[in-house]
C-alpha cells in the first residue's frame, strides 16, 4: 500500500470510528440521564462525563488500532514523562492503562494465565502478567495494540515496571529507555534531580533520532503547561471530595483518572476535566451525596481492585462508608503544583522523581495523617496488593502508628489489583462489616 | 579448610578497633566501608532466624530475607552493629529500609545506596555523587576522615581480591574442594576482610576434585541451605560454575586511576549481568551461554528464594532459551530455611537423571 493511500485508510478508519464512538456516548448519557430521575439507596448514578471519558479514551485506543506506519509509537508506563516525547510527535500508548481497563473488564485473568502458561509466576505483578498475555494471546477489548517504535519505562513507580516493560521490548523487539529515578529515602538531593534530568536529555536526543522530528523546548514547555493545567483541574475535582457528603467518590475517581494518566498534556483532556469539574460543582451545589447514607469517610490506600470496583463501592456504600480520597488517584495531580514552565526539563525531573510511589514509607504515613485532617476521615482502608509490593510494604506499620497517634482505625484488606482469584469476597466482606463497626 | 566464622570476624574487628555495618544484598562498595573503618558482614537471611519475626512489619508475599533481616536486626544478635548498609536492590529491600528507618527506627543509623541500573554517562556521574553522599553518612557515623591515599589503598586491597576471588569463581576444577567446601569458601567473603580471604585463597588445596556426574550451573540468589550441594553431589551430579547474585554475580573489574570514588563508581557499575540491575535479556542470556559453554555445564539449576521479583521476571525467557541451545534447564522456588522439602529433592533428583 502506498504512504498516501495507508494515510487515508487510518483518516476514515479513525473518523468513522469516532462517529460511531460519538454515537454510543449519546445513548450512554441518556442512559445515565435516565438513571438520575430513579430513587438510589446505596449510590448516586454515575457522573455523565463519564460516558465521555470512555469515548474519549476508546478514541484513543481507535487511533492506537491503526496508527503504526503513520506515526511513530512511544509506549511510556504511567509514571514516565511524556511532555518530550509528545512534543516530537509520537503517538503514545501506556499498557498499565491497558492492563486497568483489562482488569476492569474482567478478561485480566485469562490473560494472566497465559502469562503463566509459559512461565511468568503467579507472585509477579498482574498488570505484567496480563499485558504480557495479551501479547501472547494475541488479544485486547481495545482493538489491536500498536506496535513500539519506542519504550520508555521510569521505575518512579516500582522497579518491577522495569522487569515487565524490559520483557515487553523483548517480545515487540523495540528499543527500551530508562529513566531511572533513586527512591526517595528522605527530601530529593540535588544530584538526584541530576540525574534524572541529565536522562531526561538523553531521552529527547534519542526520541528524536527514532521520531526522525527536531525536539523544541518551547513545544514541550506548552505541552507541559496543558498538562500542569489538567492535573491542577484534576486535583480541584478530587478535592471537592473535601465536601460533606462527597459529591463523588474515590471510585469514581478510578474510573475517571484514565485520561490524566495516558493522555495527560492534551488539550482534549484538559477540556474533559473542566466539565468533570463543572458537573462535580454542580452536585455540591445541589447537596448530592456520592454515597447516599454517607457516615463514615476514609482513605483508600493503593491501587483499585478494578475487576471488583463496583461491589466494593456498594459494600462499603450499605454500611454508610464513602471512600473520598485515594493517594492513588492523587499522584497524577502531583505535577499540579511542581511544574516550573521556566525550567521544563529540570521540573519535570524533580516532578516526576517525587512521585508519591517513590517516596519513603513515613513520607507516604505524613501524606496520610494531612488527608485525614484535610478530607476529615474516619478511617483508612489498606488495599494490601499482593502482586504490588511497593505499595504495599508499609501498610501493617501504617496502620499501627494512625491508630496509636490518631486513634483512626484502619482496615488490611488482602486482594490484588488484577487478579480477581487471589479475591475472597467473604472474607474482604466481613472484613468492612468489622471496619464499620471500629468507626461506629 | 579452617575458614574463620563471622563471629570470629566479628571479634577481631571489635579488637582491632573496627565497627560492624550489617550489609543487605548485593552490591556494595567494599573499600569504602573498610575505609571509614567498618568491617562489613552481609545479610542474607540469616536462614536460621524465625520468619515470623518480620511478620508484624511486612505482609506474607514479602521474601523471605526482608523479613528474616529486618527481625534479626531489631534482635539482640545484631547488638554489635554499628551501621545497617541496605543497597537499593529490589521493590522489598527499598521497602525494608524504608519502614525500618521510618517506623522501626533502630538504634543504629540506616544508611541506603541507590544503584543505578544503566550503564550511561549520566548512571556514572549519578554513581559517583552517589558514593560521595555515602561517604559523608560514613564519616558522620564512624568519626572517620580517610585521606585519598588511605581509600586507595583500601581499593588496591579489594582489586587485589576481586582478582582472587574472580580466579577461584571461575576454576572449580582446580580445587581439590567438594562443591560444599568450595561454595562456603566463596561466601565467607560476605563477611572476610579482603586481606584474609587473600590468604585463604591460597591455602587452597589444588589437584583434581572429585567431580562426578554431569556438571550444572547453579543461577539464583542464595544457596540456603549449603547442604543443597551435598544433595547435588549425592544424586550423582555437580556444580561445575555459578550465576549467584552472593557469589559470580559480584566479580567487579578491578579499577585502578587517581581518584577514588572514580575508582569505585566503576567498579560499581562492573558487575556480570544481573537481574537485581535489569541486565537486558539479551546481554545476560549471552553471557550465561559463553559460561555454559566454557565449563560445558549440562544444564542450569536456578534456586531462586520465593517472591523475589528480579528474578522470576527473566524465568521464561531464560527457560526457552537455554532448552534452545539444548541445556536442560530446572527452576526451584524455595523459602529460606535449614531445611530442603523432599518435593524439591525429587526434583533435583529427576534434573539430575534428566542430564545423566
Amino acid at each position: 500500500m502506498s504512504p498516501k493511500n495507508q494515510i487515508d485508510d487510518y483518516r476514515k478508519a479513525v473518523a468513522e470510528g469516532k462517529r460511531y464512538l460519538r454515537k454510543q456516548r449519546l445513548q450512554q448519557e441518556k442512559m445515565i440521564l435516565e438513571e438520575t430521575k430513579k430513587p438510589h439507596t446505596l449510590l448516586s448514578p454515575p457522573l455523565k462525563s463519564l460516558a465521555r471519558m470512555s469515548e474519549l479514551l476508546s478514541q484513543n485506543y481507535l487511533e492506537g488500532s491503526y496508527v503504526n506506519g503513520i506515526k511513530k509509537v512511544a509506549w511510556f508506563s504511567s509514571g514516565a514523562p511524556t511532555e518530550i516525547l509528545q512534543s516530537l510527535g509520537f503517538f503514545l500508548y501506556t499498557p498499565d492503562n491497558h492492563a486497568a481497563l483489562c482488569g476492569s473488564r474482567r478478561v485480566a485473568v485469562e490473560y494472566c494465565e497465559a502469562a503463566e502458561n509459559v512461565g511468568y509466576s503467579r507472585d509477579i505483578c498482574s498488570y505484567a502478567r496480563t499485558d504480557i498475555g495479551a501479547f501472547l494471546l494475541n488479544k485486547t477489548p481495545v482493538g489491536k495494540i500498536p506496535k513500539p517504535d519506542l519504550i520508555v519505562v521510569c521505575n518512579n513507580i516500582c522497579q518491577t515496571i522495569l522487569h515487565w516493560y524490559q520483557a515487553m521490548g523483548v517480545y515487540y523487539d523495540a528499543p527500551v529507555f530508562l529513566i531511572d529515578t533513586p527512591f526517595l529515602y528522605e527530601d530529593a538531593q540535588d544530584h538526584q534531580v541530576e540525574f534524572v534530568k541529565n536522562q531526561l536529555e538523553e531521552l529527547a536526543e534519542v526520541a528524536e533520532r527514532i521520531s526522525g522530528n527536531t525536539f523544541s523546548m518551547k513545544k514541550m514547555t506548552a505541552i507541559g503547561d496543558i498538562g500542569m493545567e489538567a492535573a491542577a483541574v484534576w486535583l480541584e475535582i478530587l478535592n471537592k471530595a473535601k465536601h460533606r457528603p462527597a459529591p463523588i467518590t474515590t471510585f469514581d475517581a478510578f474510573i475517571l483518572m484514565g485520561p490524566i494518566v495516558a493522555m495527560r498534556g492534551q488539550k482534549v483532556t484538559l477540556d474533559f476535566y473542566r466539565d468533570v469539574l463543572k458537573e462535580v460543582d454542580e452536585r455540591v451545589k445541589n447537596g448530592v451525596a456520592a454515597v447516599i447514607t454517607e457516615k463514615y469517610r476514609v482513605l483508600w490506600d493503593n491501587l483499585p481492585i478494578w475487576y471488583r470496583i463496583k461491589w466494593t463501592a456498594e459494600t462499603l456504600a450499605s454500611h454508610g462508608i464513602a471512600a473520598v480520597v485515594s493517594n492513588y488517584t492523587l499522584s497524577w495531580a502531583d505535577s499540579a503544583q511542581k511544574l516550573d514552565p521556566n525550567r521544563p526539563i529540570e521540573s519535570c525531573a524533580r516532578t516526576y522523581l517525587k512521585s508519591l510511589l517513590n517516596r519513603s514509607a513515613g513520607y507516604k504515613l505524613n501524606d496520610m495523617k494531612r488527608l485525614i485532617k484535610e478530607f476529615d476521615l474516619d478511617g483508612v482502608l489498606f488495599h494490601s496488593d499482593r502482586s504490588c509490593k511497593p505499595y504495599s510494604l508499609g501498610q501493617e506499620d501504617q496502620r499501627a502508628i494512625l491508630f496509636d497517634e490518631l486513634h483512626v482505625p484502619g482496615l488490611i484488606m488482602e486482594a490484588d489489583h488484577n487478579d480477581a482469584r487471589v479475591f475472597s469476597e467473604e472474607q474482604v466482606a466481613n472484613g468492612i462489616n468489622a471496619f464499620a463497626e471500629m468507626m461506629g | 579448610m579452617n575458614i574463620p566464622r563471622r563471629k570470629d570476624i566479628i571479634k577481631q574487628a571489635k579488637e582491632k578497633g573496627d565497627k560492624i555495618a550489617a550489609v543487605m544484598p548485593i552490591h556494595y562498595p567494599r573499600a569504602l566501608l573498610r575505609a571509614y573503618g567498618f568491617q562489613p558482614i552481609e545479610l542474607w537471611g540469616p536462614p536460621h532466624v524465625d520468619h515470623m519475626g518480620g511478620v508484624q512489619h511486612f505482609p506474607e508475599y514479602t521474601c523471605d530475607i526482608v523479613h528474616k533481616s529486618t527481625y534479626f536486626l531489631n534482635s539482640d544478635e545484631a547488638k554489635d552493629v554499628a551501621c545497617t548498609l541496605i543497597p537499593h536492590t529490589c521493590d522489598s529491600l527499598q521497602g525494608m529500609a524504608s519502614v525500618i528507618n521510618d517506623f522501626i527506627k533502630p538504634q543504629s543509623p540506616i544508611l541506603t545506596l541507590y544503584h543505578p541500573r544503566g550503564r550511561r554517562k549520566s548512571d556514572f556521574l549519578f554513581m559517583e555523587k552517589e558514593l560521595k553522599s555515602l561517604s559523608a553518612k560514613l564519616e558522620t557515623v564512624s568519626g572517620k576522615s580517610p585521606s585519598d591515599s588511605e581509600l586507595l589503598e583500601h581499593i588496591r586491597l579489594e582489586n587485589e581480591a576481586i582478582t582472587v576471588f574472580e580466579k577461584v569463581a571461575m576454576s572449580r576444577e582446580q580445587y581439590s574442594l567438594t562443591d560444599r567446601e568450595f561454595y562456603t569458601l566463596l561466601r565467607s567473603r560476605e563477611y572476610l576482610p579482603a586481606e584474609t580471604f587473600i590468604e585463604l585463597a591460597q591455602k587452597i588445596p589444588a589437584g583434581k576434585p572429585d567431580l562426578k556426574g554431569p556438571g550444572i550451573m547453579l543461577s539464583g540468589i542464595v544457596p540456603e541451605p549449603m547442604a543443597l550441594f551435598d544433595h547435588i553431589n549425592r544424586f550423582g551430579a555437580h556444580v561445575i560454575c555459578d550465576d549467584l547474585a552472593c557469589c559470580s554475580r559480584r566479580i567487579y573489574q578491578p579499577c585502578w586511576g587517581d581518584d577514588p570514588i572514580s575508582i569505585l563508581a566503576n567498579q560499581m557499575l562492573s558487575m556480570p549481568p544481573d537481574t537485581t540491575i535489569s541486565t537486558p535479556f539479551a546481554e545476560r542470556f549471552a553471557y550465561l551461554k559463553k559460561r555454559v559453554n566454557e565449563k560445558g555445564a549440562q544444564g542450569m539449576l536456578v534456586y531462586n528464594i520465593k517472591f523475589c521479583e528480579p528474578e522470576l521476571f527473566y524465568m521464561p525467557l531464560l527457560e526457552k532459551a537455554m532448552k534452545d541451545i539444548s541445556k536442560p534447564f530446572l527452576f526451584i522456588e524455595t523459602e529460606l530455611s535449614d531445611e530442603l522439602s523432599h518435593q524439591i529433592l525429587n526434583r533435583i533428583n529427576a534434573f539430575v537423571e534428566v542430564l545423566s
